[in-house]
């Protein structure tokens, strides 16, 4: 009984085997010191094998796993990621209120069909709910909005 | 210590204004996460985080602790009407809940459920009660070498308990305590991992890696699934609730053996409510008369795995408050707030911060209580909550997402991280690899790294220090035990089916 190889879960565990001996290279950079007195070294150098262990233990199990359905939505990652990035650059610059609409309208394309107005609707509320709770309320040091 | 003053002092925080609203509040949202399918606790918990920096730490943990056990009342709600399981807790209650309801007995099941629940959250808090400060006193003695070995089982046990694949779950603790290595080493506070960036000094944001791998992660995988049609609320009076007299009979019994068991699987290091659940039905099925019935939408059914949970979820505080140990990744978030509070998790807790422990476990009572009131008289107010439709609602967790972030240490970096560790979070959903283990590594890790080199440095660097103390032995035993289970498992069903298709060959 032979199965295909799983392409992405062998992928997932070569990074693990990658993240692994980053750890390792990166670790003994630092000072390792000895058993007796462990410098900042020496766990992190334990870590990345023990990781590294695994990640081969995992490329030997993929044969067993079932396929993944689904795995790429480039669109909702897009898009998520475009709103966040917009908020976290608008945040600090033009205030609460320019970020939460920039957010908003940005992840509600994530989903087709696309509603606008829906997508408003919540953006208008939770800019008010953000002013009042996060601002008014909590006091986050962040302007509502700056010209 | 007289145990009556010791309540009274716990009265006085739970009963304080600041205690009643605040746990009023975590009840109500954890009932509310729990309804909704596809945000489970771990996400609300992640999401009320910020919130906590303006509480005091002992109203902070009362409301922590009312999203998780609220949820498990509110998980029940959209197993039973939509046989989708609100939190992954209430998977066992889809089984007679959902047969329930197309018998059309949706409020009787209801009723049940919340019953059961509060049976379940009762019982536990007596366990509380009387077992922590035991467990607490009994650990006074430990020393670093035996946490070290405490904490390596807890994630062992973590990992390889839950559901799927025990490697992955190692995998992921691995990766959990790689990430808690990011920024200044305790020891020596050289700065480790952090790429040069000065918002990593400080190591990763808590709230913004769990936000990212529980909020955004989990409504990455939600987009793009099928939605579902919201149930009706108008047949639900208060009289289609009530359980007929003769289905009584046995019903207590049932919650009260399966509160038990959700009780000790709850206090393991490891095993969740999901797991709790799941025994108490097996429990169930093997001492039923007629076991066939269960699955057909049997009362016995729903009760079980209601109790259980809850009743876990309670106990899980057993391990945390006695040894600083979290059981499961959403007792590693409160742990990992407690620190952040200022407050030193281990066995001196219920000394040092008495009012703390205390008032927990009376606010354990009063929100069960106010569920059990959210949860009958108000049960059409949660089933209308299921048709609010999903579009609206995951702008604005990402919404409260970026916000509670941002406002934890006002940087703009942590909401870009949580943001890497929400696209990293979908990826490990779709490939089966459990996130709740990484959690718990990253919380764990570094105290274990702490307790790994204070041990060495006092052995002089001999290994044998770890089977030198009692208590230490035996966690390691145990661990062992537990690595090598999933193995034995995997040896006997190969053998098995070895022993099957020699057979099927020998009948040809």
């Amino acid at each position: 009984m032979t199965r295909p190889i799983n392409g992405l879960q062998l992928g997932a565990a070569l990074l693990l085997g990658l993240l692994g001996l980053y750890i390792i290279w990166q670790g003994s950079s630092y000072d390792i010191g000895s058993l007796r007195r462990m410098g900042p070294g020496f766990f992190p150098i334990m870590v990345g094998s023990v990781l590294l262990l695994f990640s081969v233990l995992l490329a030997a199990e993929q044969w067993r796993t079932e396929k993944e359905q689904d795995f790429w939505i480039p669109r909702p990652i897009l898009m998520i990621s475009a709103g966040f990035v917009a908020f976290a650059a608008l945040l600090e610059r033009t205030g609460l209120v320019p970020a939460t609409l920039a957010l908003v309208m940005l992840v509600s394309l994530s989903e087709k069909p696309v509603r606008p107005l829906a997508a408003i609707a919540t953006a208008v509320c939770l800019s008010v709910l953000g002013v009042s709770v996060f601002i008014y309320g909590l006091g986050i040091p962040v302007a509502a909005i700056r010209w | 210590m007289d145990i009556f003053q010791n309540l009274a002092l716990g009265a006085e925080i739970a009963f304080s204004l600041e205690g009643l609203l605040f746990c009023f509040v975590g009840v109500l949202v954890g009932t509310f996460v729990g309804v909704l399918p596809g945000i489970g606790p771990l996400a609300a918990i992640s999401l009320a985080l910020p919130m906590t920096y303006y509480l005091s730490p002992p109203v902070a943990l009362i409301m922590l602790a009312g999203i998780f056990y609220g949820a498990q009342y509110g998980g029940s709600i959209a197993a039973i009407l939509l046989n989708l399981p609100g939190t992954a807790s209430a998977a066992v209650t889809c089984l007679d809940g959902n047969q329930l309801t197309k018998q059309g007995r949706a409020g009787v099941a209801l009723f049940t459920a919340a019953i059961a629940s509060f049976i379940g959250g009762i019982v536990a808090i007596f366990m509380v009660l009387g077992f922590t400060p035991v467990i607490a006193s009994f650990a006074m003695g430990f020393g670093p070498v035996d946490y070290f070995s405490i904490m390596l089982l807890g994630l062992v046990a973590a990992s390889t308990l839950s559901v799927g694949s025990p490697l992955k779950g190692m995998a992921m603790v691995i990766v959990g305590i790689a990430l808690g290595l990011v920024g200044t080493d305790e020891t020596s506070g050289a700065l480790r991992f952090t790429f040069g960036a000065l918002a990593l000094a400080d190591g990763i944001s808590l709230v913004a890696l769990a936000m990212g791998l529980f909020g955004v992660g989990e409504i990455l995988a939600n987009l793009g699934q099928e939605s579902h049609t919201p149930p009706k609320a108008s047949g639900l009076t208060f009289k289609s609730m009530m359980p007929k007299p003769a289905e009584w009979h046995g019903l207590l019994k049932t919650m009260l053996r399966s509160s038990g068991i959700g009780t000790f699987v709850g206090a393991l290091p490891g095993s969740g409510p999901a797991i709790a659940a799941f025994m108490s039905y097996a429990a169930e099925k093997k001492l039923a008369k007629n076991p066939e019935k269960l699955g057909q939408g049997e009362l016995r059914g729903v009760a079980a795995p209601e109790s259980a949970n809850n009743a876990a979820v309670q106990a899980a505080f057993i391990p945390t408050l006695s040894l600083g140990i979290p059981g499961d990744a959403v007792m590693a978030v409160l742990l990992g707030a407690m620190i952040l509070h200022g407050i030193t998790p281990g066995p001196m807790l219920i000394t040092s911060n008495p009012e703390m422990f205390w008032g927990l476990v009376v606010s354990f009572g009063v929100g069960n209580i106010m569920l059990l009131i959210l949860n009958v008289p108000l049960i059409r107010l949660w089933v209308r909550m299921l048709s609010i439709p999903y579009h609206m609602l995951y702008p604005a967790m990402l919404f409260f997402i970026c916000i509670g972030v941002y406002s934890v240490r006002s940087s703009v970096f942590d909401i870009y991280t949580a943001l890497f560790f929400g696209v990293i979070g979908y990826f490990l959903i779709r490939l089966r690899y459990p996130a709740a283990p990484l959690l718990l590594g990253f919380i764990l890790g570094p105290m274990m790294e702490v307790h790994f080199r204070r041990a060495l440095l006092m052995s002089r660097g001999d290994y044998m220090t770890f089977f030198e103390s009692v208590p230490s032995t035996a966690f390691l035993i145990l661990s062992m035990l537990f690595l090598l289970l999933p193995i034995w498992t995997m040896l006997r069903k190969r053998s098995a089916r070895v022993r099957r298709s020699r057979e099927a060959d020998r009948s040809f």
